[in-house]
């Protein structure tokens, strides 16, 4: 490039010198006006031409003049003899002593003329000789200040911008630091830009940020430095700091620029945050509008944050200001009622203060479950028309396999959002109905709420179902519904349903104290029941290797047990085919009595209380009482024995 | 001056600034998470009522010694 600019520039200079310097070699003649004065007694012929040599400071100059046609009037000013203008002169060279060239020369005498008159066309030429030269000099002066240094300025430069485009920031920077002051002002303000940019990327923010900030007071059109220095801000938190700038971005209409709009977006929702903290909560509502304005994060607003009157209503209680929260939600209803927003928004809003107005009659002294019961439903019905408002609770909750809980766990996360903010809000519906009917049945008397334990808790268990149905793991009703069944059911399977409850409530979070002492009090249980195992496994092994025991009855007792997969797996079972039997005497069968229902005893003593347990203990005693009835009538027997071969005795021994 | 053309360089500043990661909204912080579901009611009902583990064991506590006169000992 340099190169064809050197060319370009020798191009010019040969053009323009050129026909200059020729102009200045070619001899030529040129045709002035003259004034010649002459000797009053001679007259010159007009219309003839007359040859004249011309002594110009000692130097001969031939030349030519003609008298024109026409007599000159002379001038005012012309000294007598003196006649003007005369001719155009055809002069080789310069100077010239005249002579005619027809029809008769001035008698050898060589005429005295005036100095040859000089064209206009020729003055245009000699000032062109003299000024060219000068305009081409300051030509290239100029191109090389301009054009030819820059550009030997602008090599490091490039290079500079090269390391940059290569992520070498460290290199970039200090070439960029080295060239920034030898360049020109356009390519100095992009050098700081990529200085800044630079800075950043090798994390020296404050650096950075000086320089853009510096950029921007110098132009806050420029949307690259102002771009930047917000970005900087934004990633930095300093909401407060980068507003102002992504605010003149956007006066700017320059909020397309790169993610302008989204940064904007951004520094608006935190301030709306900060304004919520703060408890500020109409500014927060105004900066949330913003958001929604700004578009990318409006999906982000919570649904109830974009409602001042929930908010309002929702500090309200959070407050326990109950009149003024129940003010909002009144007035919120009203409003929705009259709303000319789509009908879905409009049962939402509905629903919303339907909630608020539950909780402000929950939180007042004179608790009524039943108006509770009214909003709640009704809130629930709006938000979801068809959902049931009652449910049976689940028997068997964990019945499912893996499978099927894999593919209700894919159906809830395939749900769309809102659907499951929904569920969500259904959820704390239902649970906070269960819990109206407990705190109702709380503040019966004793034998009122002794009558109703069947009717609230089933009216309970049909609430807390439904919130069930829409969160299988809420922890707050499984732990509730799983003391409920705790604690109003005796020993049995419901009660251990509810212990059951309670560990999957622990599964999902829940260390209520009393929840868990329940749940270790079973582990504590469980543990005993491993030792009892192992002691009845070895008390049966000694009853099915007693030949005492006839042998049906221990192949029954086996056919019995072996549904059970620990006597399936047990390695010391007897084979019975082998056996014998031997009829045993009454003392082996009351002693083998005895010690059975010790040991039986003891192995169920850390299971005191079930159903089950009761009646192996009625067994227990039937067995003793069997076999004191079986000594008593061996005594009988005995005494029988005794009578009898005393009296065979006496028939015998007659003598 | 004989401008230097942008496209004569290997980059620009608008190319600076693509290469720039998007940041993205976060308020995910406890404290900021805690304050923005504080502020929905939809979340907040159960906060508002009262309730949490400690005072629906309570609750349910209180409803059993009703209804039956006292609470059932753990070997029942």
């Amino acid at each position: 490039m340099a190169r064809t600019i050197q060319y370009f520039i020798i191009l010019i200079l040969v053009s323009t010198l050129l026909p200059s310097a020729l102009a200045q070699s070619k001899p030529d003649t040129v045709e002035q006006d003259v004034v010649i004065v002459i000797p009053s007694n001679t007259k010159l012929t007009p219309g003839h031409y007359y040859q004249v040599k011309i002594d110009i400071l000692g130097k001969t100059v031939a030349a030519q003049i003609k008298v024109p046609d026409v007599q000159p009037t002379p001038k005012p000013d012309t000294p007598p003899g003196m006649a003007t203008p005369s001719k155009s002169l055809q002069q080789p060279a310069s100077g010239a002593t005249s002579s005619p060239r027809k029809p008769e020369p001035l008698n050898g005498t060589p005429s005295e003329s005036s100095p040859p008159t000089v064209l206009k066309s020729d003055w245009i030429k000699i000032a062109l000789a003299a000024v060219v030269p000068i305009i081409l000099i300051a030509l290239l002066g100029w191109v090389y200040l301009k054009i030819i240094r820059p550009r030997k300025q602008l090599q490091p430069y490039r290079e500079a911008l090269n390391y940059l485009y290569k992520k070498r920031y460290d290199e970039a920077l200090r070439l960029l630091t080295e060239v920034e002051s030898k360049l020109p002002d356009r390519l100095r303000r992009d050098a700081r830009f990529f200085s800044a940019f630079a800075n950043l990327q090798l994390n020296n923010t404050q650096e950075a940020e000086y320089i853009l900030n510096a950029l921007y007071r110098e132009n806050s059109k420029e949307p690259n430095s102002a771009y930047l220095l917000a970005y900087i801000r934004v990633k930095g938190n300093r909401y407060n700091e980068a507003e102002p700038v992504l605010e003149r971005m956007e006066a700017n209409k320059q909020l397309d620029f790169h993610h302008a709009r989204k940064l904007l977006g951004i520094v608006k929702f935190h301030r709306a945050l900060t304004a919520f903290k703060d408890g500020r909560v109409d500014a927060a509502g105004e900066l949330f509008e913003k958001v929604q304005a700004l578009g990318d994060f409006a999906g982000q607003i919570p649904e109830d944050l974009r409602n001042r009157q929930v908010v309002l209503g929702t500090k309200a209680l959070f407050e326990k200001d109950l009149v003024e929260a129940s003010k909002q939600f009144e007035s919120l209803q009203n409003a929705a009622s009259k709303s000319s927003v789509s009908e879905k928004q409009r049962d939402a809003l509905l629903a919303t203060a339907k909630i608020g107005l539950a909780l402000v009659k929950w939180l007042e002294d004179d608790f009524d479950g039943s108006i509770i019961e009214g909003l709640l439903v009704e809130a629930a019905k709006l938000l979801d028309p068809k959902g049931p408002i009652e449910l049976p609770w689940p028997v068997d909750t964990t019945g499912k396999d893996v499978v099927e809980k894999l593919k209700d766990l894919d159906a809830e996360t395939e749900q769309p959002a809102e659907k499951k903010e929904i569920n969500h809000f259904l959820r704390g519906i239902h649970f906070l109905r269960g819990m109206a009917i407990l705190r109702s049945w709380g503040k019966m008397d004793g034998e009122a709420a002794h009558k109703a334990i069947t009717t609230q808790y089933e009216s309970s268990l049909a609430r807390f179902a439904c919130s069930r149905a829409r969160d299988e793991e809420f922890s707050d009703v499984i732990l509730v519904v799983g003391l409920l069944m705790y604690y109003l059911h005796k020993p049995g399977s419901e009660r251990s349903q509810g212990v059951d409850l309670l560990q999957q409530a622990q599964k999902f979070g829940m260390r209520d104290p009393n929840a868990m002492e329940i749940i270790n009090n079973r582990e504590r249980i469980e543990r005993a029941n491993a030792d009892a195992v192992d002691k009845y496994l070895q008390v049966l092994d000694k009853y099915l290797h007693d030949d005492t025991v006839r042998k049906d009855i221990r192949l029954a007792l086996m056919e019995r047990l072996a549904k059970y997969k620990k006597i399936q797996s047990w390695e010391k079972c007897p084979d019975l085919v082998q056996a014998r039997s031997v009829e045993p005497t009454l003392a082996e069968v009351r002693n083998r009595s005895e010690i059975l229902r010790d040991r039986i005893d003891q192995i169920l003593s850390s299971r005191s209380g079930a159903e089950e347990v009761d009646r192996i203990k009625k067994l227990s005693d039937d067995i003793a009482l069997h076999g004191q009835k079986l000594y008593e009538q061996a005594k009988v027997i005995e005494k029988e024995e005794s009578e009898l071969l005393a009296e065979t005795g006496n028939q015998l021994f007659k003598d | 001056m004989a401008k230097a053309k942008k496209h004569e360089f290997s980059i620009t500043p608008s190319k600076c600034l693509a290469q720039l990661p998007e940041i993205p909204l976060d308020f995910s912080g406890k404290d900021t998470e805690d304050d923005f579901r504080r502020a929905e009611l939809r979340h907040s009902v159960l906060d508002i009522a009262g309730l949490n583990h400690v005072t629906e064991t309570a609750m349910v506590r209180t409803v059993v010694k009703n209804a039956l006169g006292r609470l059932p000992e753990f070997e029942e």
